[in-house]
């Protein structure tokens, strides 16, 4: 019955940044679906080098979400446009430090999220997925 | 428009073969929501524990039965969150991954967690209905504004994320916690307490974003440990008495001590 939905791949303008393909992983950067983008889990990876840019907790969120921006605007989408994000942190203690990085890039009406702590592969202290809204339209409310 | 989608055979109804409260899949605004599947047999419902491959591609073949019984199929995932008992496992589900999806692959996270009655791997997913139209370009987000009492643990100042946000046809909701629905201080307690106040509290927070528990389609629970699935699972049934959402529940580390976690995405 009902609806279905056009699929395709979607992935960064930035070659660097599409591990998917450049490490022979099995899933795509993104997918986009009807009116929704959902991308998969990212990490802190250098723009320039494509390797791992492991710094302190706060800078690996800010490159991951900066990843992500260029992911998403790779596909005509922006941080603006998510609506639901998970994040997992390899130590619970890093929370506090994450909502003050979330602060600087949300600062208003930010994504619904949740976020829990789990172990987590290549030394990374983070991983973040979200679903967004695919294109920007002028007719957006918020 | 939620539509239940059966289990295509016998041994695939884990409601009715191990009592879980969820459906097998709902579709709903064009996408197929899956319950989280494990290594089941699907005539017979035994449960088929082994390594990470054979319970992987057991996995494979019991959702490529189910999201064709949806209108779906593999081809048409969207997105995989991939849940195995031990990160040291990564390539090892790799390997027995890319078999099944070997042309543009869904978006996906894999994460180690602790897995219901011990198995390795379960695989937990979002498909796309098969196409009938195109869709439309434009489309709103609207974050939902709650009143005080609508508690979340949003309500904690300042917290940089809002409680749910309405896109498209769905309502997707932030991990809730237990709350205090007057003070919206944090609720610690059992686990059964938690979920009652975290369920409690959903309902009201879908209320307010012109929602409802009878109108979610998907539930993502997290507990502290697998142990207490029981005591969350007691509770849970009660809120949705008919016609359960799909579900995934899993044991992991919560932020702030608390016990329980719930998220969920409704049609608006």
């Amino acid at each position: 019955m009902t609806e279905g939905v056009e699929r395709s791949v979607i992935e960064p303008v930035n070659p660097k940044l599409n591990v998917s393909r450049n490490a022979n992983l099995p899933h795509s950067p993104g997918i986009r679906v009807g009116k929704y983008i959902f991308l998969s889990g990212m990490g802190p990876v250098d723009p320039v080098s494509g390797g791992r840019n492991l710094g302190p907790i706060a800078e690996q969120i800010r490159q991951t979400l900066r990843n992500m921006a260029h992911m998403l605007e790779s596909a005509g989408s922006g941080l603006d446009r998510i609506v639901k994000m998970t994040v997992v942190l390899a130590d619970a203690g890093d929370y506090d430090e994450m909502n003050r990085v979330w602060r600087e890039f949300f600062p208003v009406d930010p994504p619904a999220r949740t976020a829990c702590a789990l172990q987590l592969s290549n030394g990374n202290g983070v991983e973040i997925e979200c679903v967004a809204l695919a294109s920007k339209s002028p007719s957006w409310t918020i | 428009m939620r539509e239940v989608i059966p289990a295509p055979l016998p041994g695939l109804d884990l409601r009715r073969e191990y009592g879980h409260h969820q459906s097998a899949a709902i579709r709903a605004g064009g996408l197929v929501f899956c319950s989280g599947m494990v290594a089941i047999d699907p005539e017979t419902g035994e449960r088929q524990h082994g390594t990470v491959t054979s319970e992987a591609r057991r996995i494979f073949e019991n959702l490529k039965l189910l999201l064709e019984s949806a209108g779906s199929s593999l081809d048409r995932l969207v997105q995989v969150h991939a849940m195995i008992y031990d990160r040291i496992e990564y390539d090892v589900l790799n390997r027995l991954y890319r078999q099944y999806v070997p042309n543009a692959p869904p978006a996906r996270t894999v994460v180690s967690v602790q897995i219901e009655a011990g198995f390795k791997v379960m695989l937990d997913v979002i498909a796309a209905a098969e196409t009938r139209q195109a869709a439309a370009a434009t489309y709103p987000r609207q974050v939902i504004e709650v009143r005080i009492s609508d508690a979340d643990r949003s309500r904690r100042p300042g917290l940089p994320l809002s409680p749910a946000i309405r896109a498209g046809e769905f309502v997707f909701l932030s991990g809730l916690t237990a709350t205090d629905p007057v003070t919206a201080a944090q609720a610690r307690g059992t686990v059964a307490a938690e979920t009652r106040l975290i369920l409690t509290n959903m309902g009201q927070l879908l209320g307010a974003a012109g929602s409802s528990l009878a109108k979610v389609v998907k539930v993502n629970a997290l507990i502290y440990s697998m142990l207490e699935y029981d005591n969350m699972d007691s509770v849970y049934r009660e809120f949705f008495p008919t016609d359960p959402p799909a579900r995934t529940v899993c044991g992991a580390g919560l932020t702030g001590g608390q016990k329980v976690e719930i998220e969920c995405v409704a049609l608006a």
